[in-house]
């Protein structure tokens, strides 16, 4: 797929599995657009896995939505080189009962930006989302998210973990909306982030904007180094200072990409995380 | 000093591949990271400094839940975050767990009697047990004779002050819950 459209149409009550594969390239600056449709009762697994190397830039607009009671699972992997330029902005409504479960992990880039935007328009409708960033060396990573309940008991968790490493620069704006018609509903918004390196930035803003009385919501924010105590504890077990170190890693990102069930954005996102540990591992501890 | 050498030099994870061992008295909870794995990469780390080849994976995994099930440790402990939502119980019995399977030179358990009913610090003191073969040896510290009456110990040293103020056999613990610590600070001072 190169600068142009695709769409992604399932049938009422068809059951389907999709990989997209999107290569991008200093010599192909592209804008492309995926829209996706599910008919209700329909289920989906989709696969997109970006690739990019050299001085890139991308831009893709993705639209999902999905009818009554459709199910989607929808995993993006987008590996970067570092030198590349890549925004996603992302659409996506659910109808009443639908749920979509999306989980997004990146490697960084000069930039990675994400906006999403999850519209919960029906009834009892739920959103699980996962999204890693992991940066170091002059990359920059953003999520800039908007969920918005506007039916009732609708559901929605979210969780964003950013691993930043050496002069990198991560960005986190999440918000919950609930308008007036949105009662009922429950809602979970986190983001925790690991600065690996003294030079590492995160800003971070976690918002709740609420207008109904009968909702249960919760968000949170926090920043901070590798614990020291779990490293004393496992170099005391004697691992050395550089395994303990990309243990902990590890173990901070497995919250979301132990999420990711389908196999080739398992491989791609486990050859991504080894990379990145490498990388991470040996840069100065934040104090 | 351990075999010769000063242990005070080392890193920690250099006293581990030397063989210390050290059992906390509130052990870190560490999610994510699995206890089997940190078990394996324990056992593989120390044997690497000793230039071994890594453990067989499926001979390893036999004899990791064949110590658990001795220590009254649920198998499903084992595939968990190291000590996530452990039981203060459970948490002290992982550690004898990890004493099992690294099977170190020289333990120094710091409390690990602390803060267990008296079945568990039953489970702990047995485990203890199967370990003194004569090929390694325990420091075991501690505020209270119920252990130490588990365990019989060959030596008591009481720490007051900051030193040793007395060294003697297991009789020096009754003494010692008969008088209380004045005495030995009185010594010590």
């Amino acid at each position: 797929m190169s600068g142009k459209a695709m769409d992604i149409f399932v049938k009422a009550g068809e059951r389907r599995a999709e990989t997209l594969r999107l290569n991008h390239r200093a010599d192909a600056p592209a804008t492309e657009a995926l829209r996706i449709v599910l008919e209700p009762g329909s289920t989906l697994d989709l696969e997109e896995l970006h690739e990019g190397r050299g001085d890139f830039a991308a831009h893709l607009e993705v639209d999902v939505e999905l009818g009554r009671g459709a199910r989607m699972r929808h995993v993006a992997v987008v590996d970067d080189s570092g030198e590349g330029r890549i925004e996603i902005n992302r659409q996506v409504r659910l109808a009443r009962e639908a749920r979509l479960e999306f989980v997004r992990v990146g490697s960084g880039a000069s930039l990675d930006r994400e906006l999403l935007r999850a519209g919960l328009m029906g009834a009892r409708s739920r959103f699980r989302h996962g999204h890693l960033m992991m940066a170091d060396t002059g990359r920059r990573a953003e999520l800039d998210l908007e969920i918005a309940h506007h039916a009732r008991h609708a559901e929605s968790e979210s969780l964003c973990r950013c691993v930043l490493g050496a002069e990198s620069l991560g960005g986190f704006a999440g918000k919950i909306l609930i308008p007036p018609d949105g009662q009922g509903a429950d809602a979970r918004l986190r983001n925790d982030n690991l600065l690996l390196d003294v030079s590492a930035r995160m800003e971070t803003r976690p918002e709740l904007e609420v207008y109904a009385d009968e909702v249960q919501c919760a968000h949170g924010a926090a920043t901070g180094a590798l614990d020291e105590a779990a490293l004393f504890y496992l170099r005391t077990r004697g691992l050395p200072p550089d395994d303990a170190r990309a243990l902990l890693v590890r173990a901070f990102a497995s919250s979301i990409s132990n999420d990711i069930e389908m196999p080739r954005a398992q491989e791609m996102a486990e050859e991504m995380l080894s990379r990145a540990l490498r990388d991470l591992a040996p840069q100065r501890l934040a104090a | 000093m351990l075999d010769g050498e000063d242990l005070l030099d080392m890193s920690p994870e250099e006293r581990a591949c030397k063989g210390l061992f050290l059992g906390f008295q509130y052990p870190v909870e560490i999610p994510g990271v699995s206890n089997m794995y940190l078990l394996r990469s324990a056992v593989n780390a120390q044997r690497k400094a000793a230039g071994k080849e890594e453990i067989n994976a499926g001979a390893f995994l036999k004899q990791a839940r064949a110590e658990a099930a001795r220590l009254k440790l649920k198998p499903e402990l084992l595939k968990r975050g190291v000590n996530e939502g452990f039981s203060g119980g459970e948490k002290k019995r992982n550690e004898i767990l990890q004493l099992a399977v690294l099977k170190p030179r020289l333990a120094v358990l710091d409390e690990t009697d602390s803060g267990l009913d008296i079945d568990a610090l039953k489970v702990v003191a047995s485990g203890i047990r199967a370990l003194r073969d004569g090929r390694r040896a325990f420091v075991l510290i501690t505020h209270y004779e119920r252990i130490l009456n588990l365990i019989s110990p060959d030596r008591v040293h009481v720490l007051a002050g900051g030193s040793i103020a007395r060294t003697g056999g297991a009789e020096l613990v009754k003494e010692l819950e008969a008088s209380g610590y004045e005495p030995f600070l009185r010594e010590a001072a």
